[in-house]
């Protein structure tokens, strides 16, 4: 008996190479004509210009089939441009989550219509999702959710509120997740998806600022909105099924390891050579813990490629990566008084990523499925419950 | 992997799983279990690295790190890792083979073995502390660093001066010294650094701390349902599942960067992938033991229960062939100072540097 879980070696072919030096061409291009200048601030920005060049360039939908606006490129090369793309920081925030989550999903559960209708926009850059889940009174309990959708002549009427809604305010529909049936013995059952037109009349996306000041998330009360019945996603009731094929995209991917990296690549410069032995021995574990974890997600990558959904070995690398961020902020944190960083002259840049990072990472362990919760997936892939 | 490696691993899976019961591990801490150690070399696994002609299967160091996975997990309490660097480097030298267990003397980076004179008077100084299986190796095969490569000496545990010491673990870990011994067989080797050999051995600890981490691993998930408390099985219990989850997800990312390392040694880099697992299965070795006694309680604490052959191992290990402080030191120098847009890119090509 062994309960070992495993991650198969993986490699990215060669011919990755060449794309990769691609983007990050691009991205030098971009910093040296001003457009896209040294991130100051981890995490992802909307930039619906850096967005529009990048579907000129055919990175974003770039699995899909070409009929539908795609550039039926592998799994494998999405991967390593979404390596290239995080680790430089770039804006990716407009368009990342329909690339992510909501092409996958439509590809894998709409119809025809839904597919030509919404894939070509979404890989030009110009038609955004975000993703409506939670809610005022379900988070993690999900299965508890309340917004629902009463049948009305030709379609549904939703009632409901969803919450921290990422970038709904900048996004053209929303993948609502809400009740078609009430709740009966099994709770998963009756819950579907619907693709709700945020500028449908009965739809109010109000902005929630967050810790660090910023307008990322919202909320979206929906009060009797109209969805016509040739825009539910899959089946109706099939819902709960479809959202956890969609999570193994959400937490497989390098966002998960690479949303601080900005913080860890100004401070390893600010460092110098010449930094300690004991600073060379904290950042070398954190390197450590980083490419141990790029093994994990090109072996996912390479799962996802080959047609199975790695939930559970998606669930580890969420749990060990956000860790993994968290942790790195500490060490930062530590390192720039122990190495005596100019974070307020020369090295100001750095002072400014750690105290963004700071105030994000206590959140990475909680977006996206909080870490209580990934072990607990992780505990019933171990036969304890 | 191979077919060939499937089936040695699936071989050595049950003939390690047979001979390690608690009562072999137990006595071999007091002495060298020489009948286990016929059964392992009949199956062929000692000489794995050496060449055909020389006795082995040429296997890759992929394969070996498969194998001593195995053996790690059943505490396999013998010079194995030792003795495939020593056939390896013998078969490299074209030594003459030597059965039975053989260790490897590397000296510290601060203390090499010196070869003194010249010729057939050449003689051999040095000292070190915790050379693994010193006292029951046929021979022990002393690493000496010259200006490209390295030299091989040869020679008898029963010429150095010597005191018999263990790890924490009850791994013979002998202090061995030399002032001038004419050493038997003397071969050179131009194309394998001292380096080299430290990264083999140390990646091969790294391998052996995987197996092991795994069986604590499986204690854990064996032993928690078993265990009622409250009426309930430990295992039902919410607190437990999220410590064991940690638990797994550690030993997963090690094995995961350990077998990387085992397919890119080879490489200009390997060293550097060496380090990087190194690094990451010491912080799983200090998870994960704390972990697994925690959810035993008083019983993991007793000799009697398997736990201990396995934690002990691992605590040992995370030190053994270069220090996990002194792995990590080498991952941290490699970058540091890099320009902030230059380190994604040198990051992101450790391990495909052919
Ligand atoms: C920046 C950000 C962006 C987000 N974007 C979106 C988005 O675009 N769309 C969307 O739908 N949602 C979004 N979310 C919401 C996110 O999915 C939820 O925050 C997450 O699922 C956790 O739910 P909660 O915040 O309600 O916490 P709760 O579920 O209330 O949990 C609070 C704490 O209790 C713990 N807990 C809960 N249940 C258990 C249990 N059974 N056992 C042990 N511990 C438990 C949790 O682990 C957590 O630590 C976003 C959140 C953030 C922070």
């Amino acid at each position: 008996m062994t309960t070992e879980f495993h991650f198969p070696r993986a490699e990215l072919p060669e011919s990755i190479e060449k794309l990769r030096q691609e983007v990050r061409d691009f991205i030098a291009e971009e910093r040296r004509n001003g457009s896209t200048p040294r991130p100051k601030n981890v995490g992802m920005f909307v930039s619906f210009d850096f967005t529009r060049k990048l579907a000129e360039r055919g990175w974003i939908g770039m699995t899909w089939p070409k009929k539908y606006g795609g550039h039926e490129r592998s799994t494998l090369e999405r991967y390593a441009v979404t390596e290239e793309l995080l680790s430089a920081g770039a804006p990716v925030r407009a368009h990342w989550i329909p690339d992510r989550q909501t092409g996958p999903l439509l590809l894998k559960f709409g119809t025809e219509a839904q597919k030509l209708k919404y894939l070509p926009g979404i890989a030009a850059g110009t038609c955004i999702f975000s993703i409506g889940l939670s809610e005022p009174n379900s988070g993690s309990d999900l299965a508890s959710l309340r917004t629902r959708a009463d049948k009305v002549e030709g379609g549904w009427k939703i009632h409901g509120t969803k919450l921290w809604n990422s970038n709904s305010h900048n996004a053209h529909f929303m993948i609502t997740l809400c009740r078609t049936e009430p709740p009966g013995e099994d709770r998963h059952a009756g819950i579907s998806q619907l693709i709700v037109d945020l500028s449908s009349p009965g739809v109010t996306v109000r902005p929630i600022i967050n810790l660090a000041g910023e307008h990322d998330f919202n909320e979206v009360v929906l009060d009797g909105v109209f969805v016509a019945d040739d825009q539910v996603l899959g089946k109706v009731g099939n819902g709960w099924n479809q959202v956890s094929a969609e999570l193994a995209y959400e937490r497989s991917g390098p966002e998960r390891w690479l949303s601080a990296f900005r913080l860890l690549a100004e401070l390893t410069e600010s460092l110098g050579k010449k930094a300690s032995a004991s600073a060379c021995r904290q950042l070398g574990q954190m390197f450590s813990h980083l490419l141990s974890l790029r093994q994990m997600s090109i072996s996912i990558a390479v799962m996802l490629q080959s047609g199975s959904a790695p939930h559970l070995e998606a669930a580890i690398v969420k749990d060990l990566g956000t860790c993994f961020e968290q942790e790195m902020v500490r060490v930062a944190r530590d390192l720039v008084h122990a190495e005596g960083v100019d974070i307020h002259g020369r090295h100001r840049l750095v002072g400014e990523l750690l105290d963004h990072a700071q105030m994000w990472s206590v959140i990475y362990t909680v977006r996206g499925g909080a870490k209580e919760i990934m072990r607990g997936v992780i505990a019933r892939g171990l036969g304890l419950r | 992997m191979s077919e060939n490696t499937t089936m040695l691993i699936e071989a050595a899976g049950k003939m390690f799983a047979d001979l390690c019961t608690r009562q072999a591990l137990d006595a071999a801490e007091s002495a060298f279990p020489q009948t286990m150690w016929a059964d392992i070399e009949a199956g062929g696994f000692p000489a794995m690295l050496a060449s055909e002609s020389d006795g082995g299967i040429a296997a890759a160091p992929s394969d070996a790190v498969a194998v001593l996975r195995v053996a790690g997990r059943h505490s396999v309490p013998l010079p194995l890792a030792e003795t495939m660097v020593a056939r390896w480097l013998m078969s490299e030298a074209s030594v003459a083979p030597i059965a039975g267990p053989l260790t490897i003397a590397l000296g510290s980076e601060t203390q090499r073995w010196q070869l003194k004179g010249r010729g057939r008077n050449r003689t051999l100084h040095g000292r070190e502390d915790a050379v693994a299986w010193a006292r029951d190796a046929k021979s022990i095969v002393v690493i000496v660093p010259k200006a490209k490569g390295v030299v091989l000496c040869m020679v008898e545990p029963s010429r150095f001066e010597s005191e018999a010491r263990r790890n924490i673990a009850g791994e013979p870990r002998d202090r061995i010294a030399a002032n001038g011994i004419v050493p038997g067989a003397v071969a050179a080797l131009d194309n394998i650094s001292i380096d080299k050999v430290l990264c083999m051995a140390a990646l091969f600890r790294a391998a052996l701390s995987v197996g092991a981490l795994g069986q604590v691993l499986d204690l854990c998930v064996k032993y928690t349902p078993e265990r009622i408390q409250f009426g309930r099985p430990l295992s039902r219990l919410q607190a437990i599942q999220q410590q064991l989850a940690v638990l797994a997800g550690s030993v997963a990312a090690s094995a995961a960067i350990t077998e990387a390392a085992g397919c890119t040694v080879n490489q200009l880099d390997g060293k550097l992938m060496v380090a990087v697992a190194r690094s990451r299965v010491a912080d799983a070795i200090d998870t994960a033991t704390g972990i697994a006694h925690q959810v035993h309680g008083a019983i993991g604490f007793a000799r009697e229960y398997m736990l201990h052959f396995s934690t002990r191992r691992l605590w040992a290990w995370r030190d053994e062939y270069g220090a996990a402080v002194a792995w990590r030191e080498f991952v941290g120098r490699t970058f540091v100072g890099t320009p902030a847009d230059e380190l994604w890119p040198a990051l992101a090509a450790v391990g495909s540097n052919g």
